[in-house]
């Protein structure tokens, strides 16, 4: 199964199971989402339960947070991440705060899906990788698989779960990547990190759409004799610190690989995190491959893009410090 | 009326676009160097820095792959 394919099995699973699970978005009803995340979704639950909305990001959110605290569970779809930002007070100022505000009166459980992060000649407004904008917000959580068997574990989770979540697909490896993917329910935890492969000299810790290109580093680096651990975060908020730190601890070099822009990127976090609490075990400064402070371009998009070779330059600059 | 003026002016842009489009389709891709320009009037220290880091890893690398995929529709 392709990854989007697993976004598709997980939204038909929990809608079979919970007639509260509804859908709404861009072109998701009839023409099964642009990417075929819903497809056949409206035909099998109908047009109530997978609702066509107008290009309005605001209204989306909006309309999907009072379905959630009126007691749906909505899974609203934004087409692409760059087009969020309509929906940013929404999220920002509503989903995330009503629990709070409330005092627990008022909940907002509800999946917020949406492809993120280039590599398909998307340009400036169709290939952003965002997540920052969220895990700086309290009340979200953050969750961003790289493989089919994750995504479908993963959204079926974020479904189940009592808070709003972000849910980020890599539309690079939306029909890129298979795997197995077991048929019926199964949940992957949110909040859990992936220790994909195992290494002792340096850890890479990745995410998205650069999993596949920290596994191709690694595998670049065995020869040049670096022996590297490949941690795929899978959820940024809340985010898996024993997993990180006891990776960090084991092999005293770190590399940080994330599309996104490099300041204030998710990256950032994470090696304030290291520096704070295993500072005693780092042999080498924290070293972050990230995109460029630009904005996302068009034709350059794969001298932009980390990519396995810039990876495995990064990781030689920490085994040799 | 405008209309008839309407209809040769939008085949007139339209004509336009398309020169326009294979004109650029024919130029080699940009330098590196542009991904820098325009996002503020002057480079900031950090962006001169990246550019300055990229342009070495060109020196090591000498080519980046083209590793795009096709939009996943």
């Amino acid at each position: 199964m392709t990854i989007v394919q697993a976004v598709r099995d997980a939204l038909y699973n929990e809608m079979k199971r919970n007639d509260s699970v509804v859908l709404l978005g861009e072109d998701v009803g009839l023409n099964g989402g642009v990417f075929r995340a819903t497809e056949g979704l409206q035909k099998e639950f109908g047009e109530a339960r997978v609702m066509d909305t107008p290009l309005a990001e605001s209204g989306i959110i909006g309309a999907a947070m009072g379905m959630a605290v009126n007691g749906l569970r909505p899974v609203p779809e934004i087409q692409f991440l760059d087009f969020i930002y309509p929906a940013f007070d929404q999220i920002v100022s509503e989903v995330a705060k009503i629990r709070y505000r409330s005092g627990g009166t008022f909940t907002c459980p509800m999946v917020i899906r949406s492809p993120a992060g280039g590599g398909i000649r998307g340009g400036h407004y169709h290939s952003q990788s965002s997540e920052a904008y969220f895990t700086h917000t309290p009340g979200l959580k953050v969750v961003y698989p790289s493989n089919p068997y994750d995504t479908k574990g993963l959204l079926i989770s974020a479904i189940r779960d009592e808070d709003p979540v972000i849910f980020l697909e890599p539309k690079k490896l939306y029909r890129a990547v298979k795997g197995e993917v077991p048929e019926g329910e199964y949940t992957v935890e949110i909040g859990k990190a992936n220790v994909v492969r195992e290494g002792k000299d340096v850890t890479i810790l990745c995410w998205g759409a650069m999993v596949p290109e920290a596994l191709k580093a690694a595998d670049l680096c065995t020869p040049r004799g670096a022996d590297c651990e490949v941690v795929d975060l899978r959820t940024l908020v809340p985010l898996d610190e024993p997993t990180i730190l006891e990776s960090v601890r084991k092999t005293g070099k770190v590399v940080i690989v994330h599309e996104a822009p490099r300041t204030c990127g998710f990256g950032a976090e994470l090696s304030a995190l290291i520096a704070e609490e295993a500072v005693e075990y780092l042999e080498a400064p924290i070293v972050r491959v990230a995109g460029l402070d630009t904005p996302f371009p068009y034709t350059l998009e794969h001298v932009y893009m980390p990519d396995a070779e810039r990876i495995a330059l990064a990781v030689g600059k920490v085994k040799n410090f | 009326m405008g209309w008839d003026h309407e209809d040769s002016l939008r085949e007139e842009v339209k004509d336009h676009l398309i020169e326009a489009v294979e004109d650029v389709e024919k130029m080699p891709p940009p330098e590196l160097e542009t991904l820098f320009e325009d996002v503020y009037a002057e480079l900031t220290p950090q962006l001169k820095k990246q550019k300055q880091a990229l342009i070495a890893e060109r020196e090591l690398r000498g080519k980046f792959e083209n590793t795009s995929e096709a939009f996943p529709l």
